[in-house]
């Protein structure tokens, strides 16, 4: 059965402007929050969130759906564009680190919309459940690559370990994930 | 290569942190359709995309959807107007030569442009009024949540008060026990300069944990939510300062608003 993006990404195709605002009402408060974990500012957040559609609305015709779901496209976009800024904030150097050794202290400026509270569901649950249960050694690599950008040598070198270690609690938690979430990929499928 | 090792390789490509080198070459394994590139890839791409699932849902200000909307709109009527134009080019062209009948092609053409504008006019309204419908859900949101909290069995509410540097101001911390939430909805907070922002402090016996910036709207009123990690159980107090946009590590500016527990 087509997926909801990917009905919807047909009609952006064919340049319907409502399509897009679904998409967008559909995928923005997954989006919004990927952004703000990476970039822990809302206003850049909410600039490469308008971005993000913009390059989704212009380049909708090359995207290929054996390359993976619309909602994974729009992540690998927003995620790339957000790395970019930090990448870039970093080489200023005035990057201000402001999570403890573990855990980022997030500015939650606005309070989720009572239906995105239901769109959580239980797949949000299971997701943070899944990675919360995953031993420290292996979700902190995980979380560094993923909302840092931190490559494989830097990770290493934030957490004092070698780089043979980095790269098989990286194999073993994602692995760890999937198993645990093996029916939402089934249900993503 | 063992099957380990390159699992690793393509655990650390979906993730965007493989050396430059090594993922160009898994990149061109991936393209020739190395099955075992391919079924790796394929293993951790759908568990990556899955990640972001575990951050908490947030709106973004509704006035991002309605710039994007606003800015894809006027790339519509160029894009559909082109072809039409040539073809009602065309036709005036061969028309011209028969004077009897340009008259009524010339009145057709501005019944459509006036149909066409009037057409414009209508998109730039339901624009605007999908923005004020986004607004309105977007504050009906946060009081159903506001209200949620204020009556669940596990938040504990605490009063902050303005210091001298802000006589009027006030604010409310909500702490929801269970979930390790705080929630500071500040009001009558002095109108920030620019290039400054509100941020919350938790106070403990060592330094303050910075714990997010926050601005106001219109009504000087002011919403933060941070969540603090398990292990930060001995928070003594709650305190709001002035700050550079962005936030600080440690407290420079006037204290605004503050409470002990």
């Amino acid at each position: 059965m087509e997926t909801l993006g990917a009905a919807l990404i047909r009609r952006i195709q064919a340049h319907d402007q409502q399509a897009l605002g679904a998409l967008y009402d559909h995928l923005v408060p997954l989006l919004n929050a990927l952004l703000l974990r990476i970039l822990g500012d809302r206003q850049e957040a909410e600039e490469i969130l308008g971005e993000t559609f913009w390059q989704m609305w212009n380049s909708a015709a090359s995207y290929d759906p054996l390359r993976g779901t619309v909602e994974g496209w729009a992540i690998s976009i927003a995620r790339s564009r957000a790395l970019d800024r930090l990448r870039a904030r970093r080489r200023r150097e005035v990057h201000t680190a402001l999570y403890e050794e573990e855990e980022r202290l997030l500015p939650r400026p606005q309070m989720p919309l009572p239906e995105e509270v239901a769109l959580r569901g239980e797949r949000y649950r299971a997701v943070a459940e899944a990675l919360e249960a995953l031993p420290k050694e292996q979700r902190l690599p995980i979380e560094l690559a993923y909302y840092e950008g931190l490559s494989q040598a830097e990770i290493a070198d934030r957490l004092a370990q070698p780089l043979g270690t980095v790269k098989t609690r990286v194999r073993l938690g994602l692995l760890r994930l999937r198993q645990a979430l093996e029916p939402y990929l089934r249900e993503r499928a | 290569m063992t099957p380990e090792e390159l699992q690793e390789l393509c655990a650390l490509y979906v993730l965007g942190v493989l050396e430059p080198q090594a993922a160009a070459d898994l990149e061109a394994r991936l393209r020739a359709g190395d099955p075992d590139v391919v079924r790796a890839v394929g293993v951790f791409r759908e568990v990556v995309e899955l990640l972001p699932y575990a951050l908490t849902p947030l709106s973004p200000n509704p006035a991002v959807r309605a710039q994007l909307m606003a800015r894809i709109h006027t790339t519509l009527p160029e894009e559909t107007q082109v072809p039409r134009t040539a073809t009602a080019s065309q036709g005036l062209l061969a028309r011209f030569r028969t004077p009897l009948l340009w008259l009524p092609t010339a009145a057709a053409a501005l019944l459509a442009l006036m149909l066409g504008w009037s057409v414009y006019g209508l998109r730039r309204q339901v624009a605007g009024l999908e923005a004020n419908l986004q607004q309105l859900r977007s504050v009906a949101g946060d009081h159903e949540r506001l209200l949620a909290l204020l009556t669940s069995p596990t938040v504990q509410i605490v009063t902050l008060t303005g210091t001298e540097h802000a006589p009027d101001a006030g604010a409310r911390l909500l702490w929801d026990t269970q979930r390790g939430e705080w929630t500071v909805i500040a009001h009558n907070l002095p109108t920030l300069p620019s290039g400054k922002a509100y941020q919350l402090w938790l106070l403990t016996a060592g330094a303050p944990i910075p714990a997010g910036t926050f601005h106001l709207d219109p009504h000087r009123r002011g919403i933060i939510q941070t969540k603090l990690p398990p292990s930060r159980e001995n928070i003594a107090g709650a305190a709001v300062s002035l700050e550079p946009e962005g936030g600080v590590p440690l407290p420079t500016g006037q204290i605004v608003l503050a409470a002990k527990f």
